[in-house]
């Protein structure tokens, strides 16, 4: 058996191994390790490829970029909000596996019978030698062939930075007395699940006491519930009350 | 001149523009100070158009621009004056510039002021564009738009509820008479492939060399009995004549011009003008006589029991349009032409007075109780009894001439309805003496009728006395263009307009003849009014007791209503109500009902696919893609090759 | 299967894929999630360069340098989402985002 063969072999046995991990891991900070792993194997395979400069991006643009990105943003997170990993929906899990299997099944089918039909194009490696290697190769068809969705992608990236800046900047008044005019009312499971006047759904008024204290920026964890732009108010919940309620339901939560 | 012919129109819009726009909220009271300049500005136009027409002797026209530039169909509009619509552009602006000034006087005080001087002169507009066209598609628009007028201003009192219906009714009864018009526009296309009357290859030339060209006379004939239909409507003639007698619900100056002296004119003016078809169809002029002359007489009849003052001096209307109608029908066409502008003077004269009389007593239109009127209001009273004398036919009068001329022409005419018609006319004019001096005896003469208590009635303020003078002088002077008869100033003025005409010279002798009869006929038909009313000979209330059918049935106007009623009102409305009910309610609205109701119901069981949750979601879109890949693999792998 | 071909690379490929949507499909956690759809972005990019190593073109590089511009722009705005979401009401769990529903 050829060297590369069994170089592949260990390479695609751990990467696959990570994924599982990844979709396995209790917790999820687990699953970004994983992540990281088998993103690094997969650069290898790139390697393998003949895409060095691909191998280069994967690391420093996925394992660099994306999943420093997402373990910020898991520390962002309370651990409180992360569901429970045992919880899962049963109809779910019994159906992924299915699907998981029968599409297996299906692209390995496909693969085993698939026919050639591309035909063979001039970026041997002797070609991409002469140009200077693989990174220039890659800058030339970049930049020709390719020129015009290069720049809509430069495009893509601003608005996706915008739209990321805007949907995650901190509303400031929001922040500051916990309520913001004019939100949606969320009306979530866990909100309703304490005792609630009536009101919240629209039946019956919340009549809001002016004398009231507001919230204040350490004010415990609240509930906004909003019936309509002009009519608001805050429940204060209980910290200690809500958060054992959410500890009996969501049960190991906080081990994950 | 030719290049100020498009003043004569603009001016009566603009006034109407004007008032429209700025009346409600800037001129208010003040709208006559717009519209009596322009109009009078017009007519001052149209009489040096009118001066140039007679000098000349040529039409002249005016090219405005091309409305339809379709191909080879193409339509101008233009503007275009022969010695016919020179005297149209003359009566239609005399007549409606005194309308105009009257109306100061009646409507004022009227909170919808503005409005009536905006619609008045758009009317004048309206009118003096149907006589201004040159094709008979600018007609045919133009005459919907002067339908357009009448119904505006017969609905003018729009609160009253009888107003909003008599304005209906006539915009309803005069669409029927418009799908003729309509049709025969359409017919007339296709037959001689151009609408325009006059040029090498004009409607009048190609209708007089028919026979040369290939077209059929049959063409001609279905054209010619089209458009009278048209004309029937406007011009209120048998079996379309309910509406007009109704439209006197508008005010009584819009009676005068619109109802009376131009608009139901219109029709005439139609036929006169297309004279070079209804000549090459002897079935087509015979339709308009038979017609014409039974309208007159049976409109005549009627006006004879109407209490109404405004009703009888529009029956009266009615019958002299069906003397028009029939001298038309006749091959008298000059007379008709003189017959229509005399008329115009003396029974706007007559819708005027009658205004006057209602004015002066508080809105009573009921003959019954007025009386002895002549003492109150004497402007009125002399100048009414000139027009009634007038319509009579009395020597010499405008209207005796005329009528008289009409007369004559029917029964020297080749046509074989000719005598009939003559008679018929002779029996209508005595019917008309006799009604029109009913109404004379009742409203002027004798005791009064009403609560001399309350009621005081007055003579009308300047603005209303001086139209009423400013309309008799023609009324009694008008009548001499026509002078000798046959060869009047009049007549070889018109001569140019009927130029395919033959020319009957009548002897001297027929024409005293007729000119006797008729006096006689007049002075009698005064004569029975007199021992009627007057006399106190014959009493009325006897006639009627001994004749209670014929009078019923006359007193019912024939019962036209009932029957149209009977016969097509109630039969459409109950096809109507099937076809709401029925049609639309059970089966069209149904079916559409029933779709939205089935797709909410299916919707509603269909909406709990919706679980709003993303992992669900994902899900399905997972299994999509098991099933794509399966196609893939079934279709167009070499998998079970 | 002695000599490295492409299907090597493909079954790789599909593997991951696999495992990404299945931890999509049963795992709740926000964060997860959308790390699994990473790893699916990633078998497909080696589909994509494999078939371009296959016909010896560079066209599937390419297609991978994109798919990975467009999975930065992703995951900034995805993770965007997931903070606000944690912001406004609080979770990150799937099952109870199902505010569409009402």
């Amino acid at each position: 058996m050829p060297w590369d063969v069994i170089i592949f072999y260990i390479i695609a046995t751990v990467s696959v191994l990570a994924a599982l991990g990844v979709v396995a891991a209790r917790n999820p900070v687990h699953s970004a390790v994983m992540l990281v792993i088998c993103f690094l194997n997969v650069a290898g395979i790139f390697v393998m490829l003949g895409a060095e400069f691909l191998a280069i991006v994967q690391v420093i643009v996925y394992t660099g970029a994306i999943l420093v990105l997402v373990l910020f943003v898991l520390m962002l997170v309370d651990p409180e909000d992360l569901p429970s990993f045992s919880d899962s929906q049963p109809l779910q899990r019994y159906l992924g596996a299915i699907i998981g299997a029968v599409l297996l099944l299906e692209v390995g089918a496909a693969i085993i019978t698939r026919t050639q039909l591309a035909p063979q194009g001039q970026a041997t490696p002797a070609n991409i030698d002469a140009v200077g290697g693989n990174t220039q190769a890659v800058g030339q068809v970049l930049f020709s062939d390719y020129l015009l969705a290069f720049e809509v992608i430069s495009l893509v990236l601003t608005v996706g930075i915008l739209g990321a800046i805007a949907l995650a900047m901190p509303e400031r008044l929001g922040e500051r007395i916990g309520v913001r005019r004019g939100t949606i009312s969320l009306s979530h499971t866990r909100g309703t699940d304490e005792a609630l006047p009536a009101g919240p759904r629209g039946e019956t008024p919340i009549h809001i006491d002016p004398d009231r204290p507001r919230p204040h920026e350490d004010a415990p964890r609240r509930v906004i519930l909003v019936t309509d732009p002009d009519e608001r108010t805050t429940l204060e919940g209980d910290r200690r009350q809500s958060t054992a309620a959410r500890q009996r339901t969501t049960g190991t939560s906080n081990n994950e | 001149m030719e290049d100020l012919l498009y003043l004569i129109p603009l001016l009566p819009l603009a006034a109407f523009v004007i008032n429209i726009l700025l009346g409600r909220g800037f001129i208010r009271d003040n709208a006559h100070w717009v519209a009596l300049p322009l109009v009078g500005a017009s007519w001052i136009v149209a009489l040096l158009v009118f001066l140039d027409v007679r000098d000349t002797e040529h039409a002249i026209s005016q090219h405005l621009f091309t409305w339809i530039p379709a191909g080879d169909f193409v339509v101008d509009v233009n503007l275009y004056v022969d010695q016919l619509t020179a005297i149209m552009l003359l009566v239609v602006l005399t007549v409606g510039f005194l309308v105009h000034v009257y109306s100061v006087g009646y409507m004022h005080g009227d909170p919808g002021f503005y409005r009536f001087f905006a619609y008045l002169p758009l009317f004048v507009f309206s009118m003096l564009m149907l006589v201004l066209a040159d094709n008979l598609l600018v007609l045919f628009v133009f005459w919907e738009a002067v339908g357009l007028c009448s119904y505006f201003l017969i609905g003018y009192y729009f609160r009253r509820r009888s107003a909003g219906n008599a304005a209906k009714k006539a915009f309803i009864v005069n669409r029927v008479g418009d799908l003729g018009f309509g049709l025969g526009v359409m017919l007339t296309f296709w037959t001689f492939g151009t609408i325009s009357f006059y040029g090498e290859h004009g409607i009048f030339e190609q209708a007089a060399h028919h026979a040369e060209l290939g077209i059929a006379g049959g063409a001609l004939t279905a054209i010619g009995i089209l458009l009278f239909i048209g004309a029937c409507g406007k011009s209120a003639q048998f079996p379309l004549h309910v509406w007009l007698p109704d439209a006197m619900e508008g005010p009584t100056p819009v009676s005068a011009l619109i109802h009376a002296a131009t608009m139901v004119t219109a029709g005439i003016y139609m036929v006169a003008r297309n004279y070079t078809i209804y000549i090459q169809s002897e079935s087509a002029m015979m339709v308009v006589a038979i017609v014409g002359a039974f309208t007159a007489f049976m409109a005549a009849t009627i006006a004879l029991t109407q209490n109404d003052i405004k009703r009888v001096v529009a029956y009266s209307t009615v019958s002299q349009l069906g003397y028009m109608a029939f001298a038309l029908g006749t091959g008298a066409w000059v007379a008709a032409i003189f017959h229509l502008m005399t008329h115009a003077f003396f029974k706007g004269l007559l819708f005027l007075g009658c205004g006057s009389v209602i004015h002066g007593m508080h809105e009573e239109q009921d003959m019954r109780k007025m009386g002895g009127l002549r003492k109150y209001m004497p402007v009125t009273f002399w100048t009414f009894l000139i027009g009634s004398l007038a319509n009579a036919g009395v020597v010499p009068l405008a209207g005796f001439w005329s009528k008289d001329e009409i007369i004559v022409g029917a029964w020297i005419s080749d046509s074989s309805f000719g005598k009939p018609a003559a008679i018929i006319g002779l029996a209508a004019a005595f019917l008309t003496a006799l009604y029109m001096f009913r109404l004379v005896f009742l409203v002027f003469f004798g005791k009064e009728r009403f609560d001399t208590e309350h009621i005081h009635p007055h003579e009308s303020g300047a603005w209303m006395a001086i139209p009423l003078v400013l309309l008799a002088i023609p009324s009694v002077l008008i009548g001499f263009v026509g002078f000798p008869p046959e060869d009047g100033p009049f007549h070889h003025f018109l001569h140019h307009a009927f130029e395919l005409v033959e020319v009957h010279h009548v002897s001297m002798t027929t024409t005293w003849t007729f000119g006797i009869i008729s006096t006689v006929v007049a002075l009698g038909g005064i004569f029975i009014a007199w021992l009627a009313y007057i006399r106190g000979a014959i009493n009325p209330a006897a006639v009627r007791e001994r004749f209670e059918g014929t009078y019923q049935f006359l007193y019912n106007k024939w019962y036209f209503d009932e029957l149209y009623d009977a016969t097509i009102v109630q039969p459409l409305r109950r096809f109507s109500m099937f076809l709401w009910k029925v049609v639309d309610e059970g089966i069209i609205d149904a079916a559409v009902n029933g779709v939205a109701t089935g797709i909410a119901a299916i919707s509603q069981r269909v909406r709990h696919v919706q679980t709003g949750l993303v992992a669900n979601y994902a899900l399905a879109i997972a299994i999509g893609m098991v099933l794509l890949v399966g196609v893939y693999l079934a279709a167009f792998s070499d998998l079970f090759q | 299967m002695s000599e490295l071909g492409v299907e090597h690379f493909l079954f790789l490929s599909a593997a991951l894929f696999i495992i990404g949507m299945m931890g999509l499909l049963t795992r709740r956690n926000l964060l997860v999630i959308f790390m699994c759809v990473e790893l699916m972005l990633t078998a497909v990019n080696i589909s994509l360069v494999a078939f371009g190593w296959e016909t010896n073109t560079l066209n599937g590089q390419a297609f991978a340098i994109f798919s990975i511009s467009i999975a930065a722009a992703e995951a900034a705005v995805g993770l965007a989402i997931i903070v606000a979401l944690s912001r406004r009401i609080r979770t990150v769990d799937v099952a109870d985002i199902h505010e569409l529903k009402d």
